[in-house]
């Protein structure tokens, strides 16, 4: 496929990454929203309401709802009825510990609803490590409740260094759970950028995952490990960061940026409460300078077509500039370092 | 051309520089569509026949519509059907 389109920015993003509420009951120590107890500032309910007026008359396809944990606020399942009123599609990133029965209820008799619960270690001594002491068994109970209700869900894994070793023992969880593995990309956002350095993936460890994506293609990953993926995932999702030009974020406060992993000053398009969201989409500077962004020191790697530079908040985080290649990629993993 | 055609259920589609671009909840989840400026989202309503469409479009433009481009939209249409975005349907009486 080719994505000039995507690369000039669509009319209005496909879907948008909506944090609805900073808060969570746990602390997981790779938050990429530094998500916790403090509530902070939030959109009201009607504050919400408006938001998806405006998502739904820009003809957004998709809301993925996160946090924060979204079960968290009392009005959530209002807010995924007023999406599915305009046909909004909503996919719900839980940390699966606060779901009670008038939630899962709901969840069974909605189509338009995908859900993903968290977990990040196939054994409850790593996935608690990262998540917080007993959410393994919680998670796990919960799990057991919605395949006892017959709700579909996914399985959402942040890989670092301490589940890498565990990741076949997460895919075989998942599918005896009747569940689809998702893979999603450890970036330094939030409380990541404290974790970075003791939780990421060293070269090896990434040259490894990348040939286990290879081989297990039932694997999601939400388009997160282009810039690692082989020529044998290829076809199976975008091979280009989609920050700007298909995708852009909802903070709780209704700031928009670009992406989650992307809320920094530079990139701020401005507070959706103030401005249309077709105004921030097309006029924002912080859009269009990743909409035009050519990473030149990338464009003579036989990779380029694959990945296109990679994942621009990680280049940007580790090397304060733009105009870098992401420094996880897989050609960075097979040659020696400079 | 005596045919309508409606979005299938879980499919969107909305209108881009290009042409179109559909959505499905029934995956792949999207599909561009280079189908430039006479095929609109509203066509698939299934309340026009193609060959309505063709001529409220020609008298809107006020262009002409070679047979080359009537067969490239006919294909177009076909292999939509065929990814299961849209079916056919008769359109109103």
């Amino acid at each position: 496929m080719k994505h000039w389109e995507i690369h000039n920015g669509l009319s209005a993003p496909v879907n948008v990454t909506w944090e609805i509420t900073r808060r969570c009951n746990l602390s997981c120590i790779h938050c990429l929203s530094n998500s916790g107890q403090d509530k902070g500032e939030e959109l009201t309910y009607e504050e919400c309401l408006y938001v998806i007026d405006q998502l739904a008359s820009n003809q957004v396809f998709q809301v993925n709802f996160g946090g924060g944990e979204p079960f968290l606020r009392e009005d959530f399942l209002s807010i995924l009825n007023a999406c599915h009123r305009h046909d909004l599609v909503t996919c719900i990133s839980t940390n699966g510990t606060y779901l009670n029965d008038d939630s899962l209820d709901f969840l069974k008799q909605r189509e338009m609803v995908y859900l993903q619960v968290s977990m990040d270690g196939g054994s409850p001594k790593t996935n608690d490590l990262i998540r917080g002491m007993g959410s393994y068994r919680q998670i796990v109970k919960t799990l057991d409740r919605l395949n006892s209700k017959e709700i579909p869900f996914s399985i959402n894994t942040v890989l670092t260094r301490l589940n890498f070793p565990e990741i076949s023992n997460l895919y075989s969880f998942a599918k005896d759970h009747g569940a689809k593995l998702r893979i999603s990309r450890f970036r330094p956002a939030g409380r990541g950028k404290e974790a970075w350095e003791s939780l990421r993936l060293g070269r090896e460890e990434l040259k490894d995952f990348s040939q286990w994506l290879s081989d297990h293609k039932d694997v999601a990953t939400g388009d997160s490990f282009f810039s690692l993926e082989d020529e044998k995932r290829k076809g199976l999702g975008l091979n280009l960061c989609g920050a700007a030009k298909f995708t852009c974020c909802l903070d709780p406060e209704g700031h928009v940026y670009p992406c989650a992993f992307l809320q920094d000053s530079l990139f701020y398009g401005g507070n959706i409460l103030n401005q249309t969201l077709n105004e921030i989409w097309s006029q924002a500077h912080g859009f269009n300078l990743l909409r035009t962004l050519r990473v030149r020191s990338c464009e003579s790697c036989f990779r380029y077509e694959s990945c296109h530079g990679g994942c621009p908040a990680v280049a940007y985080f580790m090397g304060k500039s733009l105009n870098i290649p992401d420094p996880e990629c897989l050609i960075y993993c097979i040659q020696p370092a400079s | 051309m005596d045919q309508a055609y409606r979005l299938r259920l879980g499919v969107r589609v909305r209108k881009e520089k290009f042409g179109l671009l559909f959505y499905s909840r029934n995956g792949p989840k999207l599909t561009f569509v280079y189908s430039g400026q006479w095929i609109r989202p509203d066509f698939f309503s299934g309340r026009f026949t193609l060959s309505e469409w063709l001529d409220h479009e020609r008298l809107k433009a006020r262009k002409e519509m070679n047979e080359d481009l009537l067969k490239a939209i006919e294909t177009l249409l076909s292999r939509l059907v065929n990814k299961g975005l849209i079916i056919e349907t008769l359109g109103d009486p």
